[in-house]
């Protein structure tokens, strides 16, 4: 957790730098924590892309009206 | 499952036996497919090996049917439509996606979505008493960042009525069950899981699990820091840290949901900690105020005021406390007192009179609130296709895995998430054959003794109080990895927690390991 909350040197979601109080194209990427000889190594991957489905979705732009949550 | 019944008195698990050969006594206890925890993930994947012909031994650490998810009370997503045609698996999948900051792993969010209306049809054919509307379908309500009405529930007791079903369940299908089980290591070769090990919380006796598969279905890692929604020793990262050291990867780490409003320890005592506030107050009119009187959100959220994301509200709520701005108590005031108090009793029930047994008139006065960890996001890397882990016969499901809910989840799914891959990975392993089961590799033994003859060690006397080394790391974490970090804070952090660490290693901490 601690290395990973070092490493982001962004703001996304939940996690949030003082530092860098914005998210960042380059940080588009999960980072993946493994035991290695050496001790936790960490790497990074890029996650894949959605449906063609689920695209149209994203681009049709549907959001909640704040003001009708119960 | 059947509750308060012996392992050996059970046809379908091998009888046990005790090694005593090292000088460290353990009971052996032989399984096709061991699942750790007991809470709607685990129960929902022993379901569907039982369904199929195998039989699983879910072990949890609580009593039986009181895990976790019992907690959660907002309830659960499904695009069934009832209330929003419109609404489709896709359009929940896009929600999802948004909300996660486009960290999800799309395929499986698609591979959730796409099966939560047969997921909710399948509880209510079993007995989930979802909450309906005058047609008689299931009732769904918006929820924060949800493009429609898809959140369906139960009154506020959600999590804890599907539970009591999945439960009951699991009991017609005689699944075994053993509980205050805490497993302390996997047994693995780094590639390849063999089992694992524990002890019996009532008596400290060690125990080895031998088993074809292990599903981890142990929670979430939220609860290490101070502050946190569940009870002290669930979700303090079992799962996670069991799969880390069997050799598995972990993704995400870094991100866990704070929800806004905590209750303060300070105000109302120990026990109250960190549990949650629900978000109704706020849906109902609740206002935020600090210790100056002044509505803060105002500065940070203009339009949306008290309604915006939670990490919005979080961050905003922490940001007043770090700049002194904060009460006596550390936290900041939660006002609904403006609101007749028929309303109150009548929306928002259960916070009403649990702030009256406190002696708090929230028709009245102000209560005093602070940002709790609350979900964690991150965890174990798996495939969704089948729960598998980078290790051989390794799975994992539920709040213990990465991936469906990215930087932030979405409220309502992590229910669906428990139910829609316990299934898929029960399936998946109902499937394999765990007819020959070779014997125990002789450095797998060697592993289990070793582990055992430390367990012995550290259960003496010693020089730390467990307790309080586990306080010092919540409480570090809280203050420097929290809502708001910076790269010097969690340097520092860092170097603190390897002398904790260090420590431990030279000086064994005390206690039982039976309360």
């Amino acid at each position: 957790m601690l290395r990973g909350a070092r490493e982001r040197r962004e703001s996304r979601g939940a996690h949030f730098r003082t530092d860098f109080e914005d998210a960042s194209e380059e940080w588009h990427r999960n980072l993946l924590y493994e035991r290695s000889f050496d001790g936790m190594e960490l790497t990074t991957k890029t996650p894949d892309e959605p449906s063609a489905e689920v695209q149209d979705a994203l681009d049709a732009g549907y959001e909640l009206d704040y003001h009708q949550l119960e | 499952m059947t509750s308060n019944r012996s392992i050996g008195d059970n046809p379908t698990v091998d009888g046990g036996d005790s090694d005593s050969d090292s000088g460290v006594e353990y009971e052996t206890v032989e399984t096709p497919v061991l699942v750790i925890g007991a809470g709607a993930a685990g129960a929902r994947t022993a379901i569907s090996l039982a369904e199929n012909g195998v039989s699983p031994l879910v072990i949890g650490k609580r009593d039986h049917g009181d895990a976790h998810t019992t907690w959660a009370a907002g309830g659960i997503n499904a695009a069934l439509g009832s209330r929003d045609p419109e609404d489709s698996p896709a359009i929940h999948a896009a929600d999802t996606l948004n909300e996660g900051h486009m960290l999800n792993d799309p395929a499986g969010v698609e591979t959730v979505t796409e099966v939560m209306p047969d997921r909710i049809r399948e509880l209510e054919d079993w007995g989930t008493p979802f909450n309906a509307t005058d047609e008689g379908a299931v009732e769904q309500r918006y929820f924060g960042a949800q493009s429609f009405r898809r959140t369906c529930f139960v009154g506020d007791r959600t999590g804890e009525a599907m539970l009591e079903t999945l439960i009951g369940r699991a009991q017609e299908l005689e699944v075994p069950y053993r509980e205050n089980v805490q497993v302390t290591k996997l047994l693995s070769d780094g590639e390849r899981v063999y089992g694992a090990l524990g002890y019996d919380m009532n008596d400290g006796s060690f125990l080895l699990f031998r088993a074809g598969a292990v599903v981890l279905a142990a929670g979430g890692y939220s609860a290490v820091y101070d502050r946190h929604s569940s009870r002290d020793e669930e979700n303090n990262g079992d799962g996670p840290a069991l799969a880390y050291d069997a050799g598995a990867r972990l993704m995400d780490a870094e991100f866990v949901q704070f929800h806004p409003t905590g209750m303060v320890a300070e105000r109302y005592g120990e026990r109250w900690e960190g549990r949650l506030v629900t978000e109704a107050v706020r849906g109902e009119g609740g206002r935020l105020f600090n210790a100056d009187g002044e509505r803060f959100m105002e500065r940070y959220s203009p339009e949306q005021m008290e309604l915006d994301a939670r990490d919005v509200v979080a961050r905003a709520i922490a940001r007043e406390i770090a700049e002194g701005r904060g009460t006596e108590n550390g936290g900041v005031y939660l006002d609904i007192s403006h609101r007749d108090r028929s309303f109150i009793e009548e929306r928002l029930p259960s916070m009403y009179a649990r702030f009256a047994d406190l002696g708090v008139d929230l028709a009245a006065e102000s209560v005093e609130v602070a940002p709790t960890a609350h979900y964690s996001m991150g965890g174990v890397e798996i495939d969704f296709e089948t729960g598998k882990t980078g290790v051989e016969n390794l799975y994992a499901v539920g709040e213990t895995t990465a991936g469906i809910h990215g930087a932030n989840r979405l409220g309502g799914n992590s229910l669906a998430e428990t139910v829609a891959l316990g299934k898929i990975v029960g399936d998946h392993l109902a499937e394999r054959s765990f007819a020959d089961r070779p014997v125990l590799p002789a450095s797998q033994q060697r592993l289990a003794r070793e582990h055992f003859a430390d367990l012995d060690a550290m259960a003496g006397e010693g020089s730390e109080v467990p307790e309080e080394l586990l306080g010092e790391l919540g409480d570090l974490l809280e203050s420097h990895a929290g809502i708001l970090r910076a790269e010097k804070a969690v340097v520092r952090v860092r170097g603190r927690c390897r002398l904790l660490a260090d420590g431990r290693r030279s000086r064994a901490p005390g206690g039982p390991r039976a309360p």
